[in-house]
């Protein structure tokens, strides 16, 4: 007997649903992407007439020589830098919440990579010569330039989570259970990879003997631990805005399992800062200099102090904050600790790291930089790309994985039609419980949910029946044990001393898991038989 | 008209409109002139060149100069002497801060008259003191003041240089008689070298260089003195077109003092070997072991 396969469906269906994933929605979702191309596209203006005139329409000069560019380079290497920390949960100790959610950090660390390689790709004064640096083509001096490290590094963990992400987003729209052989080296090695790609920015500077502020050992620990403040301060404040978009349809431990990392994290990375000023300025050392110039201004002048100040004091005010148990039950405040820390450490160690090095210059002038408007624009605009590729990729990751997909067809209509409720009716169901909904909407959108399943077993069961499956009674306690699931968690809703939050955890996590499982083994099974030619 | 083809419809117009907006907002790339032939875009590195291929583009950077400044000018690409190793030595006993030295550069190297660019730094120092930190580029009253030594800074031309090491590209490297150049026609314009330098040596073309016709020095050199393109690094040579052929650098031409010497390191009957072996030398920044080839000294 030939070997009957159910339909898996292929590349040009999936980018055509991705695309269409990617550009529907609502009036928010085309106002705020309005928004951000109307931001970019200034911002690729001035780029523009950047290259045309030259970096004279920048702020830098030749005692200050990097400025707002590699600034934002370096910050958002730490912002990508810090998907590792749902990476390491999710996969080193298999938390099956954050398995769902990693995601949403591994398309962060893309949307961050890219911003980061276009922040360098702007501070060029020759972007036309970028094939020089190009291995092979171009002369690329590796292993000696740091500069060849990071392209490696960053070009590398960038497709370290392209290929991861991809791969995982393909295997759900197939319907295949992807293949840990395939992606599970590639997570563990993005794990390792993610340190290095910061580490390497920090030696970018601390390995230059002529810029004392800079040449410390100090530099890429510090860089690491600002790097796992911002980045989850930032993937909190996402996580909270899809929950409350509704577009979230998974757990919300995520956000307290990243609150408890930047509990401890914002705390070392003020204790590093702590322990470098002490280091500079008791002994009075040649990098004191800069640090002196940073915090109080030197020789009359004093550009960076208001921003450090204000760096550190929110840095100090939202470490105070994530040491407050009761922030979780805030998330106003929450969100507002987190941007709150992640502006402080844009500061700390974009302007407040890499302008100092140059301040006093190398001969010990006082020249002081300042970001020029076409600087702005352009760091704005290569932002606002950043956050277009963000949003299209979570428009297009989210409703894959956890709604109906056609990989999980089971080759009749009908049924394929049922499940696409279901899915979407659970999911309907986890929002609504998450978002905090009335009883009395709560109690219509279950027992719409309740009434659905009932009613989609049936029909299945019938289906069976009618093909003389043999697989029939199993298959049908199985969905018993799926309805009584359901009952109590009906039951748990209706009780007011019941977790809802644990609720829903139960129903995305142990019931959409079971309904996907289901389809792809059991359902795909019958379906495989009713496709067979009658003996 | 069906919900379907309207919204069909309207993403159409979006991408069309956001296309638009994006061709009008790129629009100013359409007067960029590098100043570059297809044929010198795909050109290879400095060191895999023949010698008739530098002959090439010498000739078509002749060429070019001539069409944008419509002057003649020579430009040559002279190598290394074999067993010659350049030093230069600066006496601060005797610099009396003129700053003629920076003056020179500033022709002799067809630098941007609006910047009034040079490779070299004049540091007014106060006596009894050999601290950077007190030191003033920027004085501008009648020289030598009273109380004050100075100390001219230029590119050490480093052994162990910094920015050589930094170079993604490799647009930057020591040649074998100990000067460290530049390809401006290699250079990316990333900086890092202006970052590694301890010694302020390094400069960008934030903008195309403005130079009057009649001011250019028509005796030039591929990795010298040629009028440099925008956004590439530049630095001092050693006046390396001069050098190489048995002249001195501007920069001592122009010392009323005799301050500078210059010479073959790799010569024991140089003056430089002589005030090596003699005075009291010492290097800027010892500790970073950059190892430069740039020595200052005191008579007494």
């Amino acid at each position: 007997m030939a070997v009957i396969a159910l339909h898996r469906p292929g590349l040009l269906p999936f980018m055509r649903q991705a695309f269409s994933y990617a550009t529907d929605g609502g009036p928010l979702f085309y106002a705020w992407m309005t928004l951000l191309t109307c931001v970019a596209l200034v911002g690729v203006n001035a780029w523009a007439n950047q290259v045309v005139s030259g970096m004279q329409v920048t702020g830098m000069g030749d005692h200050v020589s990097w400025g707002l560019y590699i600034s934002n380079f370096t910050f958002f290497v730490g912002v990508a830098a810090a998907a590792v920390m749902m990476v390491i949960p999710a996969y080193l100790y298999h938390d099956h919440e954050m398995h769902d959610a990693v995601i949403v950090g591994e398309l962060l660390a893309i949307s961050a990579i890219v911003v980061c390689l276009l922040s360098v790709t702007v501070d060029l004064g020759r972007p036309d010569r970028f094939w020089h640096m190009m291995p092979g083509i171009g002369r690329f001096n590796w292993p000696i330039s740091l500069l060849t490290w990071d392209v490696i590094v960053l070009n590398g963990y960038l497709g370290l989570n392209v290929w991861i992400c991809g791969y995982l987003l393909w295997s759900r729209w197939r319907g295949t259970v992807p293949s840990p052989r395939l992606y599970l080296p590639f997570v563990f090695l993005s794990i390792i990879w993610a340190v290095s790609i910061h580490t390497v920015t920090a030696f970018l500077y601390c390995g230059l003997g002529g810029r004392p502020f800079w040449n410390t050992a100090l530099l890429a620990p510090r860089f690491l631990a600002s790097a796992f403040v911002a980045g989850p301060a930032l993937i909190i404040v996402v996580l909270l805005v899809l929950q409350r978009l509704g577009s979230y349809p998974f757990g919300d431990k995520p956000v307290r399992l990243l609150l408890r990392v930047v509990q401890i994290t914002a705390l070392i990375n003020l204790f590093m800062l702590a322990v470098e000023c002490f280091t500079a300025l008791y002994a009075g050392s040649t990098h004191a200099a800069s640090l002196r110039y940073l915090l109080f201004g030197a020789h009359g002048h004093h550009a960076l102090v208001p921003w450090m100040w204000s760096a550190i004091a929110l840095n100090v005010i939202a470490a105070g904050l994530f040491l407050w148990p009761g922030l979780i039950r805030r998330p106003g405040l929450l969100v507002t600790a987190c941007l709150m820390t992640f502006v402080g450490i844009w500061i700390e160690k974009g302007m407040g790291l890499v302008i100092p090095g140059f301040i006093p210059s190398t001969l010990h002038e006082m020249v002081e930089y300042v970001p020029s408007l076409t600087e702005w624009k352009i760091t704005l605009g290569i932002v606002a790309g950043g956050l277009i590729i963000y949003t299209l990729l979570l428009k297009i990751a989210l409703p894959l994985l956890s709604g109906w997909t056609p990989g999980l067809s089971v080759g009749v209509e009908a049924m394929d039609a049922q499940h696409r409720q279901l899915f979407d009716r659970l999911n309907a169901l986890v929002v609504a419980i998450r978002s905090g909904r009335g009883t009395t909407e709560l109690d219509r959108t279950m027992s719409f949910l309740d009434s659905y399943v009932r009613e989609h077993f049936a029909d299945e069961e019938q289906l069976m029946a009618d093909a003389g499956y043999p697989g029939l009674e199993g298959h049908r306690r199985m969905h018993a044990s799926f309805t009584a699931e359901l009952e109590s968690v009906r039951a748990g809703l209706a009780s007011l001393q019941a977790d809802r939050q644990e609720l829903a955890e139960r129903l995305h996590l142990s019931m959409r898991d079971w309904l996907l499982r289901h389809i792809q083994v059991e359902d795909r099974s019958y379906g495989v038989f009713l496709k067979q030619p009658a003996c | 008209m069906s919900d379907l083809t309207r919204r069909t419809v309207l993403k159409a117009a979006g991408a069309t409109l956001g296309a638009s907006a994006f061709a009008a907002a790129i629009a100013p790339l359409t007067q960029w002139q590098p100043a570059e032939s297809v044929d010198e875009f795909l050109r290879r590195h400095y060191k895999e060149l023949t010698a008739e291929d530098l002959a090439a583009i010498c000739r078509r950077i002749e060429a070019d100069t001539k069409v944008s400044h419509g002057i003649d000018v020579h430009v040559a690409a002279p190598q290394p002497m074999p067993g010659v190793q350049f030093g230069y030595a600066l006496n601060l006993s005797i610099c009396v801060g003129c700053r003629r030295c920076a003056e020179a550069c500033h022709q002799e190297n067809n630098h941007d008259r609006t910047s009034h660019n040079s490779y070299i730094r004049v540091f007014e120092l106060d006596n009894g003191s050999i601290d950077l930190a007190t030191g003033d580029a920027t004085y501008d009253h009648p020289v030598p003041a009273k109380g004050k030594y100075y100390m001219p800074v230029q590119c050490h031309q480093c052994d162990n240089a910094p920015c050589v090491k930094v170079c993604p590209v490799e647009a930057t490297w020591k040649e074998q008689d100990g000067i460290v150049v530049v390809d401006y026609n290699w250079c990316i314009g990333c900086r890092y070298c202006e970052a590694a330098c301890p010694y302020h040596a390094r400069r960008f073309n934030w903008k195309k260089p403005e130079i009057k016709a009649e001011e250019i020095n028509p005796d030039q050199s591929y990795l010298s003195n040629r009028v440099r393109p925008q956004g590439v690094m530049e630095k001092c040579t050693f006046c390396l077109h001069r050098t190489r052929e048995g002249r001195l650098p501007a920069c001592l031409e122009a010392c009323p003092t005799g301050a500078r010497v210059f010479g073959d390191l790799a010569d024991p009957d140089s003056d430089i070997r002589w005030v090596l072996a003699n005075k009291r030398v010492f290097i800027l920044k010892d500790e970073l072991g950059t190892k430069p080839r740039f020595f200052y000294f005191f008579d007494k």
